[in-house]
C-alpha cells in the first residue's frame, strides 16, 4: 500500500515536479493544493502520511494552516514537514513551531526530500 | 598741537600689525615692536640685517625679481601669503604687502614692509579642512550603511524568489535522471552542468541571504586566535587537497577582542577560501595575528579610518598571506563592491569580501587587501583589542 504524501505549495510546478518524482517509486501517492484552504481540505479527506507544507502562500499562510491541521483531532497527528524558501527558522510562531530537522529550505534535491519523509514515516511521529 | 614727526614716530611705534622698514641695500632699519614680539628679536639684533633673514628659506622667492619687479613697476605689492621665520627657526604665517619710496631721483630709498599674522586664521583652516574631512567621512559611511540596507533587502526578497524556481529546477532535473536511467554520456553530462548550475546559483543566494542577515551581532569577549583556529580546520581539507602549506605565526597570549564569533569565523574562512583559491597550483598560507598600539601599526587604512580608533588604543592585526597569483591592479581598488570578483570563471560570485568588509565595519573594524600581481596578496583586518 503506497504511503499518501499531500504537497501543498502556491507554486504549482513544483507541486508536479515532487509528484513527479516521488511517483517513481510505488511506494508514494501524492496529491497537491496550490492554496492553504485546499490543502486543508484535502488534509482532512484524503488521511495523508504526511505533509509537505510550504509558508508563503497567498491568503492562508503555511502557519495558519499547520495550526488550523493541529487543531483538529482528524489532522492533529499528520507528520508534517515545512518545505520553504523562507530561511529563517525562528520566525516559527511558538504554537506551530516545528523542530529543525522538520524545517527544510529550498530549493531540495529529490533523493534527499524523499528521505527525509521515508524517515518521518517511519517514525511515525505527529505533528 | 602735537608735533608731527612724533606721531609719525608713534604710528611706527604702535601700529598693531608687524611692520619693517628696510633701504635700498635690503637691510632693515626700523622694525616695530610687533614684529619683533613675533619674531623673538631684540630691536638690535634685528636693525641692519639683510631682509631674507627673516623669511622662511623656502618663500624666499618674495624677494625674488618677478615680485621686485612687480613692487617696482606699481609701487605696492598686497597681501601675498607667505612665512616669515623666528628667531628661533619657527615657520609664521603671514600675509605681506609692501610698497616703496623713492627719493627725488626717482632711487628707491626705503622699502615699506607691513605683514598680517594670519596664525590662528591658517589654523581655523586647517581645523576646518579636519572637520570637512571627518564630515565626509561620516557622510560616506552612511551612504555605505544606507546602501548595505538597501541591497540587504532587496537580496533578501530576491534570495526568497529565486530559491522557489531553483526548487524546481532541480527536482525537474532529479526527475530526468531517473527516467533516463540507459541515458548516454552527453545527456547525463548535461544534467550534472545544470545541477551544478543550481548549486551555484543557490550559492550566490545564501551568500545574499548572509549579507542581508549580518545586521545583527552577537558581541562576546573572544579570543581572535581561537576563532582563527576554527576557521582554519574547516578549510584545511581544502589546503591539502590543494597542495598548501599554513605558517601560522602568533604569539602564545591570548588576542582578546568584542567580535561575534560566528561571523567573524565566517570572514577569516571567507579570507583564506581566497588565498587558497588564488593558489590551484599549491603554495603557502602565512597567518600573522599580533596586537599593537595604533600609533605603531604601519597600515595606511588606519589613518584613513581614524574615527574608529583613538590615540594609544591598542589594536589587533590578523594577516593572512599568500603566494598566489595575486589580483589585477584594475579590481584590488573595487574588491570590495558587490559582484566584484577575479573568479567569476571558477564560480566566485563577487559578494564574499563585500559581505566580510560590512562584518568588519560592523565591528569598528578594518578590513584590507594588498596584493601584487603574480606574487600574492595579502588580507589585513585589524579589531580594537580589549
Amino acid at each position: 500500500m503506497p504511503k499518501k504524501v499531500l504537497v501543498i505549495d502556491d507554486e504549482e510546478d513544483f507541486c508536479k515536479m515532487v509528484k513527479l518524482n516521488l511517483e517513481l517509486s510505488k511506494d508514494f501517492k501524492v496529491e497537491t493544493a496550490i492554496d492553504g484552504e485546499n490543502g486543508i481540505r484535502a488534509a482532512k479527506k484524503i488521511k495523508p502520511d504526511i505533509i509537505i507544507l510550504d509558508l508563503m502562500m497567498p491568503k492562508i499562510s503555511g502557519f495558519e494552516v499547520l495550526e488550523t491541521l493541529k487543531k483538529d483531532a482528524n489532522t492533529a497527528s499528520i507528520p508534517v514537514i515545512i518545505l520553504t524558501a523562507k530561511e529563517d527558522y525562528d520566525s516559527q510562531p511558538g504554537e506551530a513551531r516545528l523542530p529543525r530537522d522538520r524545517y527544510l529550505i529550498k530549493p531540495i534535491d529529490a533523493p534527499t526530500l524523499r528521505k527525509k519523509i521515508e524517515e518521518i514515516i517511519t517514525r511515525k511521529g505527529a505533528v | 598741537m602735537p608735533d608731527i614727526n612724533n606721531v609719525k614716530e608713534g604710528i611706527v611705534k604702535f601700529i598693531v600689525d608687524p611692520l619693517i622698514v628696510v633701504d635700498a641695500e635690503k637691510k632693515i632699519r626700523i622694525a616695530n615692536e610687533t614684529i619683533l614680539y613675533l619674531l623673538g628679536y631684540r630691536e638690535e639684533e634685528l636693525i641692519g640685517r639683510h631682509i631674507e633673514g627673516i623669511f622662511t628659506e623656502s618663500r624666499l622667492s618674495i624677494l625674488r625679481k618677478e615680485n621686485l619687479d612687480k613692487l617696482l613697476g606699481a609701487g605696492t605689492i598686497l597681501n601675498i601669503e607667505t612665512f616669515y621665520q623666528s628667531k628661533d627657526g619657527k615657520s609664521i604665517p603671514v600675509l605681506f604687502s609692501s610698497s616703496i619710496m623713492k627719493d627725488k631721483e626717482d632711487r628707491i630709498s626705503w622699502i615699506i614692509c607691513m605683514a598680517k599674522d594670519i596664525t590662528e586664521q591658517k589654523r581655523t583652516e586647517e581645523e576646518l579642512k579636519a572637520a570637512y574631512g571627518r564630515l565626509k567621512e561620516t557622510q560616506d559611511q552612511l551612504i555605505q550603511v544606507e546602501k548595505f540596507n538597501a541591497i540587504g533587502l532587496l537580496a533578501s526578497g530576491v534570495a526568497h524568489e529565486v530559491k522557489n524556481p531553483l526548487g524546481v529546477i532541480i527536482q525537474g532535473i532529479n526527475y530526468l535522471e531517473a527516467r533516463m536511467s540507459s541515458k548516454g554520456k552527453d545527456i547525463g553530462e548535461t544534467l550534472e552542468i545544470m545541477k551544478k548550475s543550481v548549486n551555484r546559483a543557490n550559492k550566490i543566494v545564501n551568500s545574499l541571504l548572509d549579507f542581508s542577515r549580518a545586521k545583527k551581532l552577537d558581541l562576546q569577549e573572544e579570543d581572535i586566535n581561537y576563532i582563527l583556529k576554527g576557521s582554519l580546520d574547516l578549510v584545511k581539507a581544502n589546503c591539502r587537497i590543494e597542495g598548501i602549506n599554513i605558517i601560522v605565526e602568533t604569539k602564545d597570549s591570548a588576542a582578546k577582542a568584542l567580535v561575534d564569533k560566528n561571523r567573524a569565523e565566517s570572514v577569516f574562512v571567507n579570507l583564506l577560501m581566497n588565498a587558497i583559491q588564488a593558489m590551484p597550483n599549491g603554495g603557502k598560507i602565512i597567518i600573522r595575528v599580533y596586537e599593537k598600539p595604533l600609533e605603531d601599526i604601519k597600515y595606511g587604512i588606519v589613518r584613513k579610518k581614524w574615527n574608529y580608533f583613538n590615540a594609544g588604543d591598542r589594536l589587533i592585526v590578523v594577516e593572512i598571506e599568500d603566494t598566489g597569483v595575486g589580483i589585477p591592479e584594475e579590481i584590488l581598488g573595487r574588491l570590495f563592491n558587490p559582484f566584484v570578483t577575479t573568479k567569476s570563471l571558477t564560480g566566485g560570485s563577487g559578494i564574499g569580501l563585500y559581505v566580510s568588509r560590512n562584518i568588519i565595519d560592523m565591528h569598528k573594524g578594518l578590513i584590507d587587501i594588498e596584493s601584487s600581481p603574480g606574487k600574492g596578496s595579502k588580507a589585513i583586518v585589524i579589531l580594537k583589542a580589549l
